[in-house]
Order: C-alpha cells, then sequence, then structure tokens
C-alpha cells in the first residue's frame, strides 16, 4: 500500500517535471545568477533540465548502496543540479575517497615483495 | 648483503617506474615552482580528527569545517551525510554538498601545486583528493594539507591517523595528481579563497543560491563585490535575490550597477527590464527590454525580451 503511494506520487511528479521539460526555455521572469555563470563558464543553457527522475535515481543508488533512506533524501537536496548529472552517470565509478585499512597495505607490501622476489 | 640489497633497490625503482610510466599524464609541476617566492607555513592550530576505518572523508571534512568556524561539528555527523557504506567511502561530490548543509560555502582549487600553497599561505587548510597506489590499482584517500616547507621541499599534512604527516614535493604530488588535483578550501564567513577567478568564485556561490540557502548566497555575493569591485555578477546575484523577496525597487538598484558595468550583456538589461515590469514601470520596462533584445537578438531568452514584457503587460 505505502509503496504503490510512493510509486504513484513519484509518476505524478515525474510527469510534472517532463512538463516542465517541454515548456519553452524563454521564462516571464528574471534569468537566475546561476545561469549567467554557467552560460558564461561553458556556453551551456540549461537545456539538459534536471527532472526528479534523475534525483530519484541518485537517491535510490546512494540507498542500494547502504545509505539510509532518510539521509539519501536530504544529501540529494543538498546537491546541484549539474552535480545531480554527473551522479546518475557515474556514481559507481567515481573515486570514494577512503583511506588506507591495515588490510590493504598489508596487501600491497605483499604484491611488491611478491613482484619483487618470486616473479 | 649489500649486493642483495641494491639489487632489491634497482628492481623497486623499475618497478616504480614501470606503474608511474604507465599513468604519466602530464608533467610533474614541483620541479618548476618559484621556491625562492614562497614561505614556510603550518598551520599548526588545525585541529586533528584520527579517522576510523574507511572514514577519512568525514574526518578531513570535519577538519576544514571547524578551522572555517563551524566549531561544534565532529566526524561522526557527517558520516550520514557523507558514508558511502557499499563504496567504503565518500564522494567529492558530497563532500561539496555536505559543506553547504554546514552553511559554509565550499570552493574547489584550481589543479595547481602553486595554487594548494597559495590557499596554505592565506591561512586555509585545503582538502584534498589523493590516490596512494596506482591508476589501476586506486586507493583514494581524504587527507588535508596544513602546511608547506619551501627548503625541504615538503608538505605537511593532516593525514589518516597521523597528526603530522610529512610527505616531500614529488611523493605529495604523484599522489595528488592520480587524484587528478582535486582540492578544496572551506574560508570562514566573509572571506574569499585566494587563487579562484571571479566567475568560478560566483559559480560556487550559486550552487548555494540555487538551495536556497539565502542569506549564505547574499553574503557570498556581498563579499565577492568587495573583492572584484568592478566584476557584475555580484550585483546580479544581489539582485537576484531581492527580487525574489519581492523587492524589486532594491533588485532595480542592483541590476542598474550590472548594465553600467557590464552595457554589452543583455543579462542585467533583460533583469533590470523585469525589476521595472514589478514596480509597475512599464515604459522603462519596455525601454530595457528592447536593449536586451538588442544586444542578443539570437538568445532563446534575451532576443524573446521585448515580446515577454509586452506580453505580461498585457495580462
Amino acid at each position: 500500500m505505502k509503496k504503490s503511494l510512493f510509486l504513484g506520487t513519484t509518476m505524478l511528479l515525474s510527469s510534472f517535471a517532463l512538463t516542465t521539460a517541454v515548456v519553452p526555455t524563454a521564462q516571464a521572469d528574471i534569468v537566475s545568477t546561476a545561469d549567467v555563470v554557467a552560460e558564461q563558464q561553458s556556453g551551456w543553457n540549461r537545456a539538459q533540465l534536471v527532472e526528479q527522475l534523475h534525483r530519484d535515481e541518485v537517491r535510490e543508488q546512494l540507498v542500494r548502496y547502504g545509505v539510509n533512506p532518510d539521509d539519501a533524501i536530504a544529501r540529494v537536496d543538498a546537491l546541484t543540479d549539474a552535480e545531480v548529472l554527473e551522479l546518475t552517470a557515474h556514481l559507481d565509478e567515481l573515486p570514494a575517497g577512503a583511506g588506507i585499512s591495515v588490510s590493504t597495505t598489508v596487501i600491497l607490501i605483499a604484491l611488491i615483495i611478491w613482484l619483487v622476489f618470486f616473479r | 648483503m649489500t649486493r642483495i640489497m641494491q639489487s632489491f633497490r634497482i628492481s623497486l625503482v623499475l618497478l616504480g617506474c614501470a606503474l608511474l610510466s604507465a599513468c604519466a599524464t602530464a608533467p610533474y609541476q614541483y620541479p618548476h615552482i618559484d621556491i625562492q617566492s614562497l614561505s614556510a607555513v603550518e598551520l599548526s592550530a588545525t585541529p586533528f580528527h584520527p579517522q576510523e576505518e574507511f572514514q577519512c572523508g568525514p574526518a578531513a571534512l570535519a577538519t576544514v569545517l571547524q578551522v572555517a568556524g563551524v566549531s561544534d561539528i565532529e566526524p561522526d555527523d557527517l558520516t550520514p551525510q557523507v558514508y558511502i557504506p557499499g563504496r567504503e567511502g565518500s564522494l567529492q561530490t558530497e563532500l561539496l554538498a555536505a559543506t553547504r548543509r554546514a552553511e559554509r560555502i565550499p570552493f574547489v582549487i584550481p589543479r595547481q601545486l602553486d595554487a594548494l600553497f597559495a590557499e596554505v599561505n592565506a591561512g586555509y587548510p585545503v582538502l584534498v583528493l589523493q590516490n596512494l597506489g596506482f591508476s589501476r590499482f586506486p586507493i583514494w584517500h581524504y587527507a588535508v594539507v596544513i602546511g608547506v616547507d619551501p627548503r625541504q621541499q615538503h608538505v605537511i599534512l593532516r593525514s589518516g591517523t597521523t597528526e603530522r604527516e610529512v610527505m616531500s614535493f614529488a611523493k605529495f604530488e604523484r599522489s595528488w595528481r592520480l587524484g587528478q588535483y582535486w582540492g578544496m578550501v572551506v574560508p570562514p564567513v566573509g572571506q574569499t579563497p585566494r587563487t579562484l577567478s571571479a566567475l568560478d568564485y560566483y559559480a560556487a556561490v550559486t550552487a548555494v543560491e540555487q538551495q536556497g540557502r539565502r542569506e549564505l548566497a547574499a553574503q557570498g555575493y556581498t563579499v565577492g563585490i568587495k573583492r572584484w569591485p568592478n566584476e557584475a555578477i555580484g550585483y546580479l546575484g544581489l539582485g537576484g535575490l531581492a527580487y525574489q523577496q519581492g523587492d524589486f525597487a532594491d533588485a532595480e538598484e542592483h541590476f542598474y550597477r550590472v548594465t553600467e558595468l557590464q552595457p554589452r550583456q543583455a543579462a542585467g538589461f533583460f533583469n533590470l527590464a523585469w525589476a521595472f515590469q514589478r514596480q509597475g514601470k512599464h515604459q522603462e520596462a519596455l525601454d530595457a527590454a528592447r536593449v536586451a533584445a538588442k544586444l542578443a537578438p539570437e538568445h532563446p531568452r534575451y532576443g524573446q525580451a521585448e515580446v515577454l514584457i509586452a506580453k505580461d503587460q498585457q495580462n
């Protein structure tokens, strides 16, 4: 029940997101500073609208990687559109800084010794 | 005995060369650093959080946030914001996002060793991504650069469980280069990083604004204007914030300043037109819109400025 409600909401939300994507870019209001900066930086105009779907996808990936679902919502909220796009495509391959645990160090030393002496 | 040692050393060097050449890309920067111009610095007051296993992201981030005045934040508070259990680590993007959640603006510095040194010299410890392994077998690691010793050619870091790690320029640059020279600084509120261009600075501020952290964004724009008084984007930002809050007269003033500083850019005139329009100054709105359209006739938005304003006036 809860799940179908969630699914329904998601579909409803994403249908809104899709509609906005169809609306022509000339909006009857000021241009955001972010758009002006992005345009000056790379000629990137925001044809690539980030849709709710993209944000949902990143959130689901985070949860799949073991992040608490509530935390995942707050974490995705803290990302900019450009960051969401980056993570949608590469979350599984971007460097994840971790630090050296003892085990990796031992394995590395063992590997070097093996390469040097036993090959 | 010495012969064995020697052959061991030679084979180690050969192995190192083989692994290094496999991933060699851009030439090293450190041999070209002007050591004479560098002064020794060590930000020894930087706090130290010995990381627990895999937690160098939260630990390094807590370190730079505390220096930036977020005094009550601890690595444990940041773990649920940045750590990904399935990856046993944290992503750079999420370190930036968590910084914004702590009400500070994160800045990614230029991918240059001298930029890194300049930031440390300005008093900002730099959170860096290192690869301590090889490009094919990466060991990703976050550490915080807190000092430079140009005479000894050393970099000093808070790293992992080591409170004061000393690395040679060569060794450090190898690890940082494999991390694509990625580093971020978090200045205290009211201060700007040393090495960013105005445009890159403002890009970081707009990221904060996009998330609705308006007060923080306003501070960012105000400080930016002090640093780059002839750069229009800061005024564009303040104008945008005023406009969003319905303070159209204030917005008009800021946007007007933008058009003074950048008389050939359409964005200022376009926004100025809307600030006039919202105050019922219809003729001024049309005039400004006409200039915007003339400056960028092909632009999907500015090119339509006059049409849009005219349409709005009919409603």
